[in-house]
């Protein structure tokens, strides 16, 4: 098994097959990222942050796991699309979800009751809490990573984690039907078998 | 991931690929791999198809133009999400099955349907064109391009239904409009459980607050369309071709008037608001179409038309005026399969839930009476039936008479929904029977309000269920109902019903004995005045002609209840019209107009036998009320012979409707017995009474008037029957039940008949006295029959004053009243007869023999023309007449003793009164003969005058003679 980062290397000396191998594996995580924020356009931005990330335009030094690093560009590129598509004063991630950015519909791949409850949920928290949440569980970035690929301290990780969770808590109750008692924490993990 | 692909440039084959979450996550990264790679842009492949591009989504998963490299054509390939249960695969591809077998041009076709691991997928006939609902946006069209459209929409629909699929989700984007013209429906049925984030993005959250997605509950179930949902789909309860039907009239009502019907909060059904809309810019459809639409949004689903097939045949009946064809052979066939389905239906689990058409529409037809009755208003009743210290055995008879009278209803409702959902009935008739069964469910509601407000006894509820007439008359409606006339317009119908249940209610009131509120009688009578329905009219006629004290005003209403019916067509109520015409005469005294008007009636009865067989049941109970009223008659008219014949005829009549109405076959029980006594049969009348009692009993427990009145007969009887202590004791036991209601029957009566039983025991003051308080009785009524029996008790009074020993002043009073008798019915009436005999008994005690014998003699002929030829009444007129002959020498005396023994013999009673006396005079004349066995005559008379506790005078003449006998030897 080739290491990510001499696939990379190899790509960004010209060789076509490494970077389809590269694709082919992080395509999923990639699809998955973009998909629930953006629907139908997610070939398009995953597309752009392969081709920002064989350009090296992000200079990438390598003292990061090659997943963190394709997901700060994941997330340059996001924001570049949210931007251009809301007004520039009305995007800030901090308090901006996707529900409000508006993007267009798009129909994710989730497959159960719970899965919807907890993306729609997902899409009506504040945009950081939600890359973090999800990069933190579905791509089980640890928190090291996070904080890597957020390009924040650790702790800000930590807090955003902490206040990710009350937040989506809050948002599953309001969706949730009176019978059923939803753990977060479980929803979350059992999410992690989408991946599966 | 397959590294080993990654120097070739094929795009990868999903169903080789490890479990792609989704064909859109294949396709993204085809076009993102060749984006960066540069290699052709090739479709992903899915089995033998290249999908191009994506046509849409929705809730099952996406469908995408395809191209099938087997057949080479064009495809529309929808792939079915992954991630479901199995049961709701197989049950999708179940259906995608049996769409597959439906070769309609109005219907998708259905070519192919795929499964595997990767995906499933369902290959469709491929439309270049757009929705309806596209092409209804970019409107207006004028109404018959949109009808059109419908139509074939509609004939698809039922295309499917007989294959046994349900839509489920019915609207105008559901159904593609090719470039070619072609319509076709789509999207069937493919509810199942799948989540569908369109409905949780904002704009679909929009959307589906207008209703115009498929709804999605929190657990991703879903159910249709909303702003398409029948009233029954709202509720959850499981789709049938009848909520397809529903969808599509709300389809077509937004294709002809822009919007959708908006919906009644409280009742969720749609308002059709058919005069608004945009009539300047969409030309307004004909009233046909009208009519159509209000027939398939009907709430309740039974009521819509039995099929989507027949619907739209009404639809093309108003495109091809001519050519419409009503009965096509295919769409008999569609109603044969649907019949089928609907009574072959099987209930499957929740969780194998079919598309089928299993729904029974009439499942819930019956139980549309739990407005009315349900287990908390029989709780309600049962405790307003409770004070009073009334009888266990009358409540639960009550309750269990409403509980019976609620279930037929529902097993008539329940049928006449499934005839006409099987084709065997139309819908008119349809129409017809559900009328008639909300009439009687109305007057049912009635009949339970009245109980629990008025707290009426059992025999009360039994005449109210009675009037309110039996379910079975709904059953039997085929030409009879069908045949009144009734007015064309809906809203002037719906006023007519109204009407009649107005009436109905009063009519209630009435048999429990209530008074009628001035205000619903002004009602009845301004509806009455207002309507266009003349059946309707009639009815409210005859209620208020009832109600009236104005004897022209009740002529003329009940006048103008026949022509009214005769207008209307309705036979029942011209027979009703004709009989109530008779009574009218006969209050007047007018017996032969009287009679026949009920020949009227019962003509008018048998026309409506001949007219529906169903009937013959209800008939029966008309031929023994004209029947009644004849006998009735009869007696007025003093044709006993007559009035027997009538009575049994009513008794034979109403003897089927014993089980449920036994009092009225022990009133026409009583009538026989009455009938049979007069003509002197005194025995079988005494067993007519018996069961008379005996039904009577069963009904009632208390005191009431028809057990007095059936006992004081029997006792009169018993008297005829020269059982003297017995008829005292029914006279006895008759006198609490007579009492209770002395305004209906007149106590008179028993005061008559304990008059005759002192009067044979020679008690004359005691006679006297009984006798006198009859005539006060019967003084009170002016009515002929009280009249009459007044003259009656007046005769009885001049007896006992002849007995006193004042034979003159009895001729006197004989006199007046036989003037007066002549005066009230002629001078040809038997009366007469009776007052001439007891003439002839006051003469001979005035020793005036030969007048005596002129007055007997008339007497004796008179009473054989009445018909009168046994009996006791007989017996007594032919001693008079013999004991008149003894007096005057006359040799007949003899024969006409040996009649009257035989006469006497005849009543099978051995110890006769009668029979003392005839001994006495036949031993008195044997005696003087010196034949025959006068001693054994003595001996009788001894016996009857010792068992009847006789009177005096009768006893020393049975001693005499004893005398006579033991000396002359």
């Amino acid at each position: 098994m080739v290491d990510d980062h001499e696939l990379l290397a190899a790509w960004r000396r010209g060789d076509q097959a490494a970077g389809g191998v590269l694709l082919q594996r992080h395509f999923r995580a990639l699809y998955r990222f973009f998909r629930n924020k953006v629907g139908n356009q997610a070939d398009d931005l995953i597309q752009l942050t392969m081709l920002a990330t064989v350009k090296g335009r992000d200079g990438f030094r390598g003292d990061c796991s090659f997943r963190a690093y394709l997901f700060i560009v994941a997330r340059h590129e996001l924001f570049r699309f949210l931007r251009k598509r809301s007004h520039e004063a009305d995007f800030d991630p901090q308090t901006s979800s996707i529900y409000d950015l508006r993007p267009s519909p798009s129909a994710v791949a989730g497959a159960r009751g719970e899965q919807v409850l907890l993306l729609e949920a997902l899409r009506c928290i504040p945009l950081q809490y939600q890359l973090t949440l999800e990069l933190h569980y579905w791509e089980e970035l640890s928190t090291s990573e996070l904080a890597e690929a957020l390009e924040v301290p650790v702790g800000t990780v930590k807090s955003r984690l902490r206040r990710g969770r009350a937040a989506l808590e809050a948002e599953l109750k309001r969706r949730v039907s009176r019978d059923d008692a939803t753990d977060t924490e479980s929803v979350l993990r059992s999410l992690a078998l989408l991946r599966g | 991931m397959l590294e080993e692909n990654a120097s070739s440039k094929e795009p990868p084959d999903i169903m080789a690929a490890a479990p792609a979450d989704s064909l859109d996550e294949a396709r993204a990264l085809a076009k993102v791999w060749s984006g960066l790679f540069g290699a052709g842009r090739e479709a992903p492949r899915l089995d033998h198809y290249y999908l191009l591009e994506e046509l849409g989504s929705g809730a099952m998963g996406v469908v995408y133009s395809a191209f099938d490299t087997q057949l080479q054509r064009h495809v529309a390939l929808k792939l079915l999400h992954r991630d479901r249960t199995s049961s709701t695969t197989a049950r999708l591809l179940r259906e995608a099955r049996a769409l597959a077998k439906v070769s309609h041009p109005n219907v998708i076709g259905v070519h192919a349907v795929g499964t595997g691991p990767g995906a499933d997928y369902i290959a469709m006939e491929y439309v270049d064109g757009q929705s309806l609902a596209q092409w209804l946006a970019a409107g207006p069209h004028p109404w018959r391009d949109t009808l059109r459209y419908f139509v074939a929409a509609g004939r698809g629909l039922a295309a499917a239904h007989e294959a046994g699929i349900v839509h489920r989700d019915f609207k105008p984007a559901n159904v593609l409009l090719g470039k070619d013209g072609a319509i076709r429906v789509a999207d069937f049925g493919l509810a199942w459980e799948g989540p569908a984030a369109l409905a949780s993005t904002p704009e679909a959250s929009d959307a589906t607050l207008k209703g115009e997605t498929d709804r999605l509950t929190a657990t991703g179930v879903r159910v249709g369309t909303p702003a398409y949902m029948a009233p029954e789909q709202r509720r959850g309860e499981d789709a049938s071709a009848l909520a397809d039907q529903f969808a599509f009239c709300v389809s077509l009502y937004e294709g002809l008037w822009g919007k959708r019907p908006p919906i009644d909060p409280d009742s969720g059904s749609p308002v059709l608001d058919l005069e608004g809309g945009p009539s300047s810019v969409v030309s307004r459809p004909p009233s046909a179409v009208i009519r159509t639409l209000q027939r398939g949004l009907k709430t309740r689903p039974n009521r819509r038309f039995a099929s989507q097939a027949q619907l739209v045949d009404e639809l093309e009946a108003v495109l091809h005026p001519r050519t419409a064809r009503r009965f096509a052979p295919w769409s008999l066939a569609a109603i044969a399969v649907f019949a089928a389905a609907v009574f072959a239906a099987v209930s499957e689990s929740k969780d194998d839930a079919s598309n089928v058409a299993t729904t029974d529409p009439c499942a819930a037809a019956g139980s549309e009476i739990e407005r009315i009755w349900s287990a908390d208003r029989r709780a309600a009743i049962e405790l307003a039936l409770n004070p009073g210290g009334r009888r266990l055995d009358d409540r639960r008879w009550v309750v269990d008479a409403v509980d019976r009278y609620a279930s037929v209803w529902a097993d008539s409702r329940t049928r006449a929904c499934t005839r006409y959902h099987a084709g065997a009935e139309s819908a008119t008739l349809f129409d017809s029977r559900v009328e008639c069964l909300d009439r009687k469910a109305q007057g049912l509601e009635a009949v339970t309000t009245l109980v629990e407000t008025e707290a009426l006894s059992a025999l009360r509820v039994e005449g109210l269920l009675f009037t309110l007439g039996p379910v079975s008359e709904c059953d039997a409606l085929a030409s009879r109902m069908h045949a009144v006339i009734r007015p064309e317009d809906p809203a002037e119908r719906a006023a007519g019903q109204a009407l009649l249940a107005r009436v109905d209610r009063q009519y209630l009131r009435a048999t429990a004995g209530l008074p009628h509120p001035e205000a619903a009688v002004a009602q009845i009578r301004a509806a009455a005045a207002a309507t266009t329905d003349l059946s309707a009219r009639g009815n409210a006629s005859r209620f208020l002609a009832r109600r009236t004290t104005d004897t022209d005003e009740r002529r003329r209403l009940r006048f103008s209840v026949v022509r009214d019916s005769i207008l209307s067509h309705d036979a029942h109520l011209l027979v009703l019209g004709y009989l109530e015409l008779g009574e009218l005469h006969e209050r007047a005294g007018e017996l032969d107009l009287s009679l026949g008007m009920l020949d009227l009636a019962l003509a008018a009865n048998q026309d409506l036998v001949a007219l529906d067989p169903d009937y013959r049941a209800s008939a029966a109970w008309f031929e023994g009320g004209i029947a009644e009223n004849r006998a009735r008659i009869a007696r007025l008219q003093g044709d006993p012979a007559g009035a027997l014949a009538a009575a049994s005829i009513a008794a034979r009549s109403w003897e089927p409707f014993a089980e449920d109405s036994p009092l009225w076959v022990a009133n026409a029980l009583n009538n026989v017995g009455e009938g049979l006594r007069l003509l002197g049969k005194p025995r079988a009348a005494i067993v007519k009474y018996d069961r008379a009692l005996e039904l009577s009993r069963r009904r009632l427990s208390r005191p009431t008037l028809e057990l007095g009145v059936m006992l004081n007969n029997r006792g009169a009887a018993k008297i005829d029957a020269g059982e003297l202590a017995a008829a005292e004791q029914d006279f006895r036991d008759a006198a609490p039940h007579l009492g209770v209601e002395p305004e209906r029957i007149d106590p008179g009566l028993v005061e008559y008949n304990l008059g005759a039983i002192a009067f044979t025991r020679e008690r004359y003051e005691l006679a006297r006295g009984h006798f006198t308080a009859a005539v006060e009785s019967f003084s009170k009524a002016d009515d002929i029959g009280s009249q009459l029996l007044r003259q009656t008790a007046r005769v009885a009074v001049a007896s006992v004053i002849r007995e006193q020993g004042d034979p003159l002043a009895a001729l006197a009073q004989l006199d007046a009243i036989a003037l007066e008798l002549v005066e009230l019915v002629g001078t040809r009436d038997p009366r007469l007869a009776e007052v001439l005999l007891e003439r002839s008994l006051a003469l001979r005690k005035a020793e005036r023999f030969e007048e005596a014998y002129e007055d007997a003699s008339t007497a004796v002929s008179m009473q054989a023309d009445s018909g009168v030829t046994h009996g006791a009444d007989r017996a007594h007129y032919i001693i008079a007449l013999a004991q008149a002959e003894i007096a005057t020498h006359r040799p007949q005396a003899q024969g006409h003793l040996e009649e009257a023994v035989r006469l006497v013999d005849a009543l099978e009673s051995p110890h006769h009164p009668h029979l003392a006396r005839t001994d006495v005079l036949l031993g008195a004349l044997e005696l003087e003969a010196g034949s025959g066995e006068p001693s054994r005559r003595v001996e009788r008379a001894a016996e009857i005058v010792r068992r009847h506790e006789l009177g005096p005078s009768l006893k020393r003449r049975v001693e005499a003679l004893g005398k006579r006998v033991a000396d002359g030897g």
